[in-house]
């Protein structure tokens, strides 16, 4: 396999003595970002309300875009003319695109699978639409994303049948070469490979196999987070970190809560999406250290501290610390009614999670991840022990941590 | 907390020579609060000067120590949970006339001269206070038998103690506003007052108007709020929805806005009392710091949204008919005068009883006339109640009465209302255009403010020219909603006579139009807005279709922006000399009505929302199975 040229570069600065959680900075066309990271999601090129200032503000250097999403609107034709994502929105920070063909996935029963590519009807008209590698190559080269996708063949990990399981797997590495070979731009966009297998792990070693060769810029792990158990989601991560490259991101697909996303760090991953502290901050919710909060409960409507006592982002902060100095009540007071609820809480929740992949990446290289860990879950359960997800115990116990422990 | 706090009672003279020593002390003692310390003193005026330090120098202040050293005082020290705060709620408002029935002053008391008690205002003052009047022998610790009966142990930590918010009454005299002045008098304002001078009245074409020639033309004027924000007039207020401008955060409001001012509604925050007691009154702190409100912007409280939308309940003497995001309710008359003093803020709307029906009947219009009259001196009572309470840091809020629309005879009626307590108001409010006119020569050097703006432009130039200083500009939020963009501006440019309508530029353009999908141009060219020097036309154009809440973001900063603009310019025509030339240009140059939105509006926010049910689906789903479709055209 012929070595692929990358728009990337990456270096190891710490990894943990106990755990497999390593931090990195990985340089790309739009600057560096430190790992392990959070990237929140702008769909359509918007972060649910905020300003790119704002989110620049929030310390977030690398968003999501969805392909699928730009393709309809604005469309390819309009993103040419404007010269691609980064000149849309005004962000002069990186992008990373997904293929495309995980929204349909998320809506199977909408979409057609064959070698070609995925089929579906345009929710624009209702004509029907193939998708291919090509064609989302294509895409993502018109977005000009720095971390472009492959088109994979994903079905749910809870799917029953393993014969289509199989066949997915090898589809997604045919589908990865058709991709490498249509991608215009692999000297200023990144294409990362995504491993795919289901919860079979011996599937998913052969595809790490097969994937590692094509020596893409990054490495992507996929078709979790589809309401699998969190004990085989963990074995799958770890399963994989195990046989990759220690010199290439490692982005785990999906994962946004805040749990998944130590435990995962503490398995080797480095990067991980979602869009659920975004999408949830609309109904009022606030992810905290002490756990999620639904700010729309009554029991907030007089509560006048702040979101989270220990965030210092521009919301939780104190006027006279200059931040705004928004409290529960105030949050509860505008959620479902006015948008500036929501931008409030978004700024919040997507400020949480970059600070806490912040502090994660500041523990590794000081050297105490181990004991970041309990101190993370210690506040969000109240350090009752019994309360801890069994999942996460277990799954750091396999890589040296032990929650029971005081 | 403690059970052991302890406050300074004296019952004046006048309280003392009239009996009134027994039933005073019985509503403490019934209350449960603990007498301490007790005797009957005539201090002298050294000492009485000392206890009022803090007013010296006031206008008032020798007649109040020749008062309090007329005859005996019965001094006292309560101790209890709370008991300052509580003992103020016992004694009442300052002002007896505007003290609960019920409370010490309410039932013994009709002038603020004669008030018959005192009470400390704060835990620190008390503390001076106690220091001042007793020595530390006379004051006696014991245990009182009935402690076990009156507190609970341990003493609950959240108890929830809601009073009505009359309790940091201060003394200020009586403010002196509108001095009208013109061609530009320096007077330095007073800063803890609120003053209002007029710079400059327009050099008008019309000579005519010259019998009240502050109110009838054109005019700049400053407006200094007694907590420091000193406004240039004309100028406009942004209106909220629950204490946000809609689509803003505050840290955009404040970073990337020049709105001076926001008009807030005490409607939008007390939805569910009186079953429970809204959390604002609860909260600690003021309305501004509820809502986030960026330090250089002045708040102003209105009972009701601006336009107020009609309940279908009418108002009675008590109680105003609101609507709240959760439906019709009542807000008690005394709340709002009440929260005016607790929430702080810089200016406070008088109350105007409109009726519900669009041509109410002789009576109704009787009854609109007194009402608004007797809640407007409510409202001032309770603004300027005060004898012994001094905060310097707790400014006055300015208040604005309400100009009514009327028959002529009854509004003189009205109006000469008004003139009586002209020194009491900071300036006049008013919906409908023409009320304006009615402004007597008393009044007319008082700001005047048009709570609602919905038309746009050349409204706004019509009602400068009528000498209207401030606008609740409703039109903008309209237009942002509507994906709309304003590009207007006021210059010295007349423009060319007997242009056609069709001719004229637009005002303003509707962003959903496909033709921006490319465009990489600013909403406005030059304009040094945040959206404008970070983003063109087919990103805001690309969130609007894609129904990103950033499309109404983006378009709010902008337009307000060229709103500020706007305004800048009139006062800078006015200063300079050429405002009829750029009034005249401003009509020949630009469309009279603004563009009709297309496009779909930002999802329906809290109150605007009304299920009418049938209307179907407002956008159709994005998604459609590929089962249900047709595939032969693969
Ligand atoms: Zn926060
Ligand atoms: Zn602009």
């Amino acid at each position: 396999m012929a070595q692929q040229k990358a728009a990337l570069s990456f270096e190891l600065v710490a990894k943990c003595s106990v755990t497999r959680a390593r931090a990195s900075t990985m340089v790309l066309p739009h600057g560096p970002v430190e790992l392990p990271m959070f990237m929140p999601v702008a769909t359509q090129a918007s972060l649910k309300g905020l300003t790119p200032e704002q989110l620049e503000s929030l310390g977030c250097r690398l968003c999501l875009n969805n392909t699928y999403h730009l393709g309809l609107k604005p469309g390819q034709a309009t993103l040419d003319a404007v010269g691609g994502a980064h000149r849309l929105q005004s962000w002069n920070h990186n992008i990373l695109t997904d293929s495309g063909g995980f929204q349909m996935v998320s809506l199977l029963k909408l979409a057609k699978i064959t070698e070609e590519g995925v089929r579906f009807l345009s929710p624009h008209d209702g004509s029907p639409m193939l998708l291919t590698p090509e064609h989302s190559m294509s895409l993502q080269n018109s977005i000009g994303s720095d971390i472009m996708m492959q088109l994979d063949d994903v079905i749910a990990t809870t799917s029953p049948d393993k014969e289509r399981m199989v066949e997915a797997m090898h589809r997604s590495v045919r589908w990865l070469d058709r991709c490498i070979e249509a991608h215009k731009y692999p000297e200023k966009q990144n294409l990362f490979c995504i491993i795919q297998g289901g919860l079979d792990l011996d599937l998913r070693r052969e595809c790490v196999k097969e994937m590692v060769k094509r020596d893409t810029p990054g490495i992507a792990i996929g078709g979790l987070s589809g309401g699998e158990e969190k004990a085989k989601y963990c074995a799958v991560v770890r399963t994989c970190t195990e046989m990759l490259p220690d010199m290439k991101p490692r982005y785990v697909m999906g994962v946004g809560y805040p749990e998944d996303l130590v435990v995962s760090v503490a398995l080797g991953a480095d990067m991980f999406d979602c869009v659920w502290p975004t999408r949830t901050a609309r109904f009022g919710n606030a992810v905290t250290s002490r756990g999620t909060l639904n700010l729309r409960h009554a029991s907030y409507a007089a509560d006048f501290s702040p979101v989270d006592e220990n965030c210092g982002c521009p919301c939780c902060r104190s006027k006279e610390d200059g931040g705004l100095g928004v409290t529960k009540a105030y949050v509860h007071h505008l959620t479902g009614k006015e948008t500036a609820g929501a931008h409030i809480l978004t700024m919040h929740n997507v400020y949480y999670l970059l600070d806490l992949m912040r502090n994660a990446r500041k523990a590794i290289i000081a050297g105490t991840y181990p004991s970041f860990v309990k101190e993370f879950f210690g506040k969000i359960y109240k350090y009752d022990k019994a309360e801890y997800p069994i999942w996460a115990v277990d799954a750091l116990k396999t890589v040296g941590i032990d929650l029971a422990e005081a | 907390m403690a059970s052991t706090e302890r406050t300074f009672i004296a019952i004046k003279p006048d309280g003392v020579q009239r009996g009134l020593i027994g039933p005073i002390i019985t509503r403490f003692e019934q209350r449960g609060f603990k007498l301490v310390a007790i005797k009957l003193v005539t201090p002298g005026k050294e000492h009485l000067e000392k206890h009022y330090a803090d007013l010296a120098g006031k206008p008032f202040f020798p007649g109040l120590i020749e008062y309090m050293n007329s005859g005996p005082i019965c001094a006292m020290i309560w101790e209890g949970r709370e008991v300052v705060k509580t003992g103020r709620i016992l004694l009442g408002a300052t002002n007896p006339l505007a003290s609960a029935p019920g409370t010490i002053r309410g039932d013994y008391a009709i002038d603020v001269g004669r008030n018959v008690c005192h009470g400390s205002d704060a835990v620190e003052s008390a503390e001076k206070e106690i220091a001042l009047w007793f020595q530390e022998s006379e004051i006696v610790s014991y245990k009182a038998s009935q402690f076990d009966w009156i507190y609970e142990k341990p003493a609950s930590s959240l108890e929830i103690h809601y009073q009505p918010p009359s309790l940091n009454i201060k003394f200020i005299p009586p403010i002196c506003t509108a001095s009208l002045q013109h061609h530009t008098i320096s007077v330095a304002p007073v800063p803890s007052m609120n003053t209002f001078r007029v710079l400059k009245t327009a050099v008008t074409d019309v000579a005519a108007t010259t019998t009240q020639p502050g109110a009838t033309t054109a005019r700049t004027g400053v407006l200094n709020l007694s907590k420091g924000f000193t406004l240039q007039t004309p100028n406009f207020l942004a209106p909220t929805s629950r204490g946000v401008v809609p689509h803003l955060s505050p840290d955009n409001l404040e970073k990337n806005t020049g709105v001076e001012g926001v008009f807030v509604a005490l409607e939008d925050f007390i939805e569910k009392a009186p079953q429970r007691i809204p959390p604002l009154y609860t909260y600690p702190s003021t309305l501004r710091s509820f809502i986030s409100l960026p330090p250089s912007t002045f708040l102003l409280l209105s009972p009701r949204r601006s336009p107020g939308i009609t309940c279908p309940k009418a108002n009675s003497d008590a109680n105003l008919s609101i609507l709240t995001s959760v439906g019709f309710r009542d807000l008690p008359v005394k709340d709002y005068v009440s929260a005016v003093i607790r929430l702080e803020p810089d200016i406070v709307l008088g109350i105007t009883d409109v009726a519900n029906t669009v041509s109410p009947g002789k009576n109704r219009v009787q009854k609109m006339v007194m009402r608004t009259e007797k809640w407007l001196d409510e409202l001032l009572g309770k603004v300027y109640a005060g004898d012994d309470a001094t905060d310097e840091k707790k400014k006055l809020p300015a208040v604005f009465a309400p100009i009514l629309s009327l028959e002529k005879e009854r509004q003189r009626f009205y109006l000469s209302h008004l003139v009586e307590n002209v020194e009491k108001l900071s300036g006049l409010v008013f919906t409908a255009t023409e009320s304006v006119d009615v402004v007597p020569a008393e009044l007319a050097g008082l700001p005047k403010l048009q709570s609602d703006v919905m038309g746009g432009p050349h409204q706004i130039l019509e009602m400068v020219g009528r000498g209207v200083d401030l606008f609740n500009v409703g039109f903008v939020g309209t237009m942002t909603d509507a994906g709309i963009a304003l590009h207007f501006t006021f210059s010295a440019d007349d423009g060319v006579e007997g242009n056609d309508e069709g001719e004229k530029l637009e005002l303003a353009t509707d962003m959903w139009d496909a033709r921006f999908a490319t465009d990489l141009s600013p909403l406005e060219e030059g304009c040094e807005c945040y959206t404008c020097k970070t983003h063109h036309k087919a990103y805001i154009r690309h969130c609007l279709e894609a129904k990103e809440m950033t499309a109404w973001v983006l378009l709010q900063i902008h337009n307000l922006k060229v709103v500020e603009r706007f305004f800048g310019g009139v006062r800078g025509s006015i200063e300079e000399g050429w405002w009829e030339k750029g009034r005249r240009g401003f009509g020949r140059k630009y469309k009279r009505d603004m563009p009709v939105g297309t496009g779909l509006g930002p999802r329906l926010r809290g109150y605007q929302y009304k299920s009418v049910g049938g209307e179907g689906r407002l956008n159709e789903p994005a998604y459609r199975s590929l089962d249900s479709g047709d595939e032969d055209g693969l």
